[in-house]
């Protein structure tokens, strides 16, 4: 167990924050309260010297401290006469399958993004017109290039990104192997 | 295995088929969820439109910000060179004074005749009812409706058995106009502001109001006499909970700070996950672009000298004094030395003259050589 240093905390931040919001969104769908209160549970692991096991227990605490903020937020005085919530709104909010969905769509669209920017620039961009739901011949009509090309660089994307993926690796391990 | 650590394993095994563009296999065999989640899943990873959403989402979260705010919070940041600056210029610039004219006549001799002249703000609004119909408030206008009946100045709701439907009273650059709510809570409107209300509350159940942009003051009708309904004011992220007491909130368009200074009683300011309590005399101050806030003692006399038809600047930039006059006169100002934006003067008028004759004060601090009115503009040379 061992608790952050200033490095590893800003790393921490940097890599998960977006995508902690964006989960955070998903309970109080709003996004300006979300930012407050994912930056609350950074602040407090600072503050609390909160130690680790390693880089995963870092990314399920903060999953989970997430969660708990958002929900307790749900729950408070203000947010119930205002928006009128009755329990039953909250309480599918409050499943364990409600908050495992929403920690692997967080945790997979992180992984690919992160993953995708890694990739060669014209690479990354067949990728993301891939992702957009666009055919291949439509991405050859809009980056007018051929669809010949279009196979190759999708063929390079996958054999980068397969051991990446495929292979277990850590949070910070993986940044760093991104940058080599 | 944790069931998080099965979880990220999973999703690695998920990217990996979305980059193949083929189905994530691993997510229909998985016994971690029940299958309408993992149709809930894999729409949500794999539709093109939630992909666009979320990254219209992403686009929005300023990660720069919020790192700077929560090095603040655990106090590593490194004090910028401007905070040393900042002090400088204070320490620095000089504070000019002029003093109170509420006549303005031996002033206004100085102001040349045949010259463009800029009278102050009148009473006016616009009241927009829940079935759209578009009311014009002031000069003369009177209105009588459903339980709503308004003159020259203010426009008053009665209680009534109609049902819920919400009001808007939009105040003009130049205007001001008082309202009262049909629960007896008295409410005074600034110019530039809008408030958004219901056309009665119901008692027992928690009285909303919304202060959507301006700035108002309210003398809220006690929560005793409504079977404990709290009145509550809605303002760009922050609610006021009140149990019946006078405030002012201050929240204009141009300006970086929402500011709710307490009179009497107690209110709770509620802003995102932050909840303070205010005691009379002092105010609270949230900053939007840092979602900061912090309580500070108030200038009352400063604070709410709008409702006596006072401005009282108190060591302010001439930077923010043009910000006040130009509501109220409907002009707008250019300042062209750079320099003096950042002057601070003090200082108190009465509203009810001419822009011109507070000019000529600011003028006789020797700090602006000249000013020229085009129209409905003001440039400071």
């Amino acid at each position: 167990m061992k608790t952050l240093t200033l490095k590893e905390y800003k790393y921490t931040f940097d890599s998960l924050y977006t995508s902690l919001c964006l989960f955070a969104n998903k309970y109080v769908e709003n996004l300006e309260t979300s930012q407050d209160l994912v930056q609350d549970v950074f602040i407090k692991i600072w503050e609390e010297k909160t130690a680790f096991k390693n880089d995963k227990a870092i990314k399920s605490y903060l999953y989970t401290a997430v969660k708990n903020q958002s929900l307790d937020y749900l729950k408070s005085a203000y947010v119930r006469t205002t928006y009128s919530l009755d329990g039953e709104d909250i309480s599918k909010w409050e499943t364990d399958q409600f908050f495992y969905s929403e920690v692997l769509i967080s945790d997979t669209n992180h992984l690919l993004e992160k993953a995708i920017t890694a990739l060669p620039e014209k690479c990354a961009e067949i990728i993301r017109l891939s992702m957009k739901g666009m055919s291949n011949p439509e991405i050859a009509e809009e980056l007018k290039i051929s669809i010949n090309t279009i196979k190759l660089q999708k063929k390079i994307a996958y054999k980068r990104l397969r051991p990446l993926l495929k292979d277990y690796f850590l949070l910070f391990a993986f940044i760093a192997e991104l940058k080599q | 295995m944790t069931t998080l650590n099965k979880l990220y394993k999973l999703s690695r095994q998920i990217a990996l088929s979305l980059v193949k563009e083929e189905d994530p296999k691993e997510l229909k065999e998985t016994d971690l969820f029940e299958q309408k989640y993992k149709d809930y899943i894999f729409e949500n990873i794999n539709s093109p439109e939630k992909r666009r959403q979320r990254q219209l989402l992403a686009q929005q979260i300023n990660k720069k910000r919020a790192w700077k705010n929560v090095q603040k919070a655990i106090g590593v940041a490194k004090p910028p060179i401007w905070r040393y600056a900042a002090v400088a210029v204070i320490v620095l610039g000089t504070v000019f004074y002029f003093a109170q004219y509420n006549s303005a006549g031996k002033i206004e001799t100085t102001v040349a005749t045949g010259k463009p002249s800029i009278a102050p703000g009148t009473d006016k609004a616009t009241l927009v009812l829940g079935n759209g119909q578009t009311i014009v408030l002031g000069n003369g206008n009177t209105y009588k409706g459903n339980g709503v009946a308004a003159n020259d100045k203010s426009v008053t709701y009665s209680d009534n058995n109609a049902s819920i439907e919400y009001n808007y009273l939009t105040i003009p650059r130049a205007g001001q106009f008082s309202l009262l709510l049909a629960d007896g809570t008295r409410v005074r409107l600034n110019s530039e502001t809008q408030l958004k209300f219901p056309n009665h509350f119901i008692d027992g159940k928690p009285r909303f109001v919304e202060l959507v942009y301006g700035e108002a003051y309210f003398e809220v009708s006690p929560s005793t006499v409504h079977k404990g309904s709290r009145f509550n004011v809605k303002t760009k992220g922050q609610n006021v909970e009140v149990l019946g007491t006078q405030f002012n909130i201050k929240a204009y368009k141009d300006e970086e700070n929402l500011i709710t200074t307490l009179k009497e009683g107690k209110v709770v300011i509620d802003y995102g996950t932050k909840k303070e309590e205010l005691s009379p005399g002092e105010q609270s101050v949230i900053h939007s672009a840092t979602s900061s806030l912090r309580i500070t003692p108030a200038n009352l006399d400063r604070e709410l000298a709008w409702l006596n038809g006072q401005f009282v600047f108190d060591n302010l930039t001439l930077k923010d004094i043009v910000k006040v006059l130009s509501r109220w006169y409907d002009v707008e100002f250019i300042i062209k030395e750079e320099t003096i934006k950042n002057e601070k003067f003090k200082g108190q008028f009465s509203k009810n003259q001419n822009l011109e004759v507070i000019l000529e004060l600011i003028k006789t601090t020797n700090q602006i050589k000249s000013y020229e009115i085009k129209e409905k503009t003001v440039i400071f040379k």
